[in-house]
């Protein structure tokens, strides 16, 4: 754990209203690079450095390619490029018109799962764990996963197999491992008193005095709590935690732990090297799952999750200072505009 | 999407490796040149050129060259324009409208008929857009103005750049690491008449001509009728008279029934290819497609141009009756080259 008690808040760098522009723009005057916003879109900034131009807008990065971004956030052709490569991913089916109707694709997809579950159904395309269901134990939750997929339009999917183990977000700059974290469920803890609702409400109260993201009450975290047979106005025991989703991301208020970078062993980092030369991407956030990213007869057995091409710098967590805050942010402007000949190709 | 066929298409003798058209030039250009490729998704388009260490990513219209960067500096058609303007690039005079901010068309009717006085007649377009989508040229008075706002939804979706029209050629020039690597010239769909058919039946022969898997129809929508009918004063149902010729749409695009020729790059006038490099280095663009309105682009200095557009992701040509295969390979071709350092 790199955090260290500290005072430091994001807004002690706010210069816009999105934080993870402002962690690049503050990493950029840390490294002496000069800042202009751009004049068609004043939420695109341009840094400048040793004569070479990179555009920021929120969390998207210019370095990466336009293609490799469509790639990434295409969930059918990240299976088929990262395949192409025969990097580890989970096996998977895609399904569209060619499956017919929204019924009759369903069936197909509930035929497929058979013998297969747990799974996952997501969207073709979706960030964020936007439409993606994850954990689906039987026919049931599969149907109502996929039917709300197709009620909100979502009529091309994938139904892929549940990965185990430990998520980890790797965020990798070319060919270097600059950032990992280990992310968990949104947890709470009962005290015997206050309802469920209630200790999302406090844990939220938390989280927003402290710019955490909150933890949102919605469909996913209903059917997940009733799967553990507990209701939104049940009164959990004291010290009794239970996870809010089966879907890890930071919509959900997901936890977040450091993992350094220098414990990852060569067999994860050539695994990873390999899916930024697949995509062809420069600056991207891995989601992989495996038993334990530090364990060196584990750590390369995992299965890349998917990819985000405009991955955070950093969360903001309790406790994190400045410099541990513009780390991952500043290596990467480091990198980027280091006066070497770098490989733009996809 | 069309599926993959193995068929002879025009002069294109060989299997179709994908569904998309314009990803399946740069495999026949890889493939002309003995580069491996593999096909990842047909449906979809998607494959990947490789040779030793490097690859190219295809995806449909879109190849893993330019970074988000050089698109974002060039995306929006109005800073493009300002930025050219400032370098001392030739561009058409231009205005902003700002239609994004009005709800109703009458607002935004209200906005453009503003803007556009004293500039007619004019072009608009929308400030981000491709394939020519929402770009309206030759409007030549505020009537056609207002017909352009209420029979057309996109126009004023988002702000609006408005050009004074340019005549001439028009021609596309491609640009690759510094370099002119090819160019076309772009003519809008046109019919001539033959003094027994009728507009209708002209346009329906002058679509037969064009195989529907990769090239888009003439359409005589409303738009087109209305343009028509104010040019020509022909209706559809009209016999057009023998040797009139009718221009159907004022726009060059294959995608709107439009026809591409090709043009030899190296009896492009030097004057022209350095000013086409230059822009696209203005932007960082290591690939890029520059849109040019005026005299020959064989003529000494160019004889008068204008830079229309500049695109980050130019689009192959798809096979036209009026280019050989060799001569729609040979840009592809030339970037390939380059970017595998053939």
């Amino acid at each position: 754990m790199l955090a260290c008690p500290s005072s430091f808040h994001p807004r002690d760098i706010a210069r816009t209203n999105n934080r993870y522009l402002d962690q690049y723009l503050a990493a950029a005057e840390s490294l002496g690079f000069r800042t202009t916003q751009h004049e068609a879109d004043p939420r695109t900034w341009i840094i400048h450095g040793n004569g070479r131009r990179l555009s920021v807008r929120a969390a998207i990065l210019g370095c990466n390619g336009e293609l490799a971004r469509r790639v990434a956030s295409d969930k059918l052709l990240t299976h088929r490029v990262l395949g192409d490569h025969g990097i580890p991913m989970p096996d998977f089916r895609y399904f569209d018109s060619e499956d017919g109707v929204a019924n009759e694709r369903i069936h197909k997809a509930i035929d497929y799962a058979r013998g297969r579950y747990p799974v996952v159904a997501k969207a073709r395309t979706g960030l964020q764990g936007r439409n993606v269901h994850a954990n689906l134990r039987n026919e049931g939750e599969l149907r109502e996963a996929l039917e709300s997929l197709c009620i909100a339009g979502f009529d091309e999917f994938l139904v892929e197999q549940h990965v185990g183990g430990r998520e980890y977000r790797v965020k990798m700059f070319d060919d270097e491992v600059v950032g990992v974290i280990e992310k968990t469920a949104a947890l709470v803890t009962g005290d015997g008193v206050s309802t469920v609702r209630q200790l999302i409400d406090a844990e939220n109260r938390r989280r927003r005095h402290r710019s955490l993201a909150l933890i949102t009450i919605d469909s996913h975290v209903t059917r997940h709590l009733s799967r553990s047979e507990i209701g939104l106005d049940d009164r959990p025991a004291v010290n009794e935690r239970f996870a809010l989703t089966a879907e890890i991301t930071g919509r959900y208020g997901c936890g977040l732990r450091d993992v350094p970078t220098d414990s990852v062993p060569a067999a994860a980092t050539a695994l990873f090297r390999w899916v930024m030369t697949a995509t062809g991407l420069r600056w991207a956030g891995l989601d992989y799952r495996c038993e334990d990213i530090t364990d060196v007869d584990q750590a390369g057995r995992g299965r890349v999750i998917e990819i985000n091409s405009a991955p955070t710098p950093m969360e903001f967590s309790e406790g994190l200072s400045r410099p541990r805050y513009l780390q991952t942010a500043t290596t990467v402007l480091d990198r980027y505009f280091r006066p070497v000949e770098t490989n733009r190709t996809g | 999407m069309n599926e993959p066929r193995d068929i002879a298409l025009g002069d294109l003798d060989i299997a179709l490796p994908t569904a998309s058209a314009i990803a399946n030039v740069y495999f026949h250009a890889a493939e002309s040149l003995g580069l491996e490729f593999r096909i990842l998704s047909p449906r979809h388009g998607v494959g990947r050129i490789v040779s030793g260490d490097r690859q190219l990513l295809v995806y449909s219209r879109w190849i893993s060259i330019n970074d988000l960067t050089s698109t974002t500096l060039c995306g929006n058609k109005h800073y493009a324009a300002q930025c050219l303007t400032r370098a001392g690039f030739p561009v058409p005079d231009f205005a902003l409208a700002p239609t994004a901010r009005q709800r109703r068309r009458e607002a935004i009717a209200r906005v453009l008929v503003d803007t556009a006085q004293g500039r007619y007649p004019l072009c608009i377009k929308p400030v981000s857009g491709s394939h020519g989508e929402g770009v309206i040229p030759d409007i030549r008075d505020e009537t056609e103005l207002l017909y352009a706002v209420f029979h057309d939804r996109r126009v004023g979706r988002s702000d609006t750049l408005m050009e004074s029209q340019v005549s001439g050629r028009h021609y596309r020039v491609v640009v690759a690491y510094g370099d002119v690597i090819g160019c076309v010239e772009r003519s809008a769909p046109r019919v001539t008449g033959d003094g027994r058919s009728t507009l209708e039946e002209l346009v329906t022969t002058y679509n037969a001509g064009r195989d529907p898997y990769c090239l888009e129809h003439a359409n005589l929508g409303e738009r087109q009728r209305f343009a028509i009918s104010r040019r020509h004063g022909v209706s559809p149902n009209d016999v057009v008279g023998e040797g009139v010729e009718i221009i159907l749409d004022d726009r060059c695009n294959i995608k709107v029934g439009g026809n591409i020729h090709h043009v030899d790059v190296d009896r492009m006038s030097p004057e022209v290819k350095r000013t086409c490099v230059d822009a696209a280095a203005l932007f960082d663009l290591e690939f890029a497609g520059l849109d040019l309105i005026g005299g020959d682009v064989l003529e000494p200095a160019g004889d008068g141009f204008m830079i229309n557009e500049i695109n980050s992701q130019p689009a192959a040509h798809v096979p036209v009756p009026t280019m050989t295969r060799d001569q729609r390979l040979a840009w592809p071709r030339r970037l390939l080259t380059r970017f595998f350092e053939l």
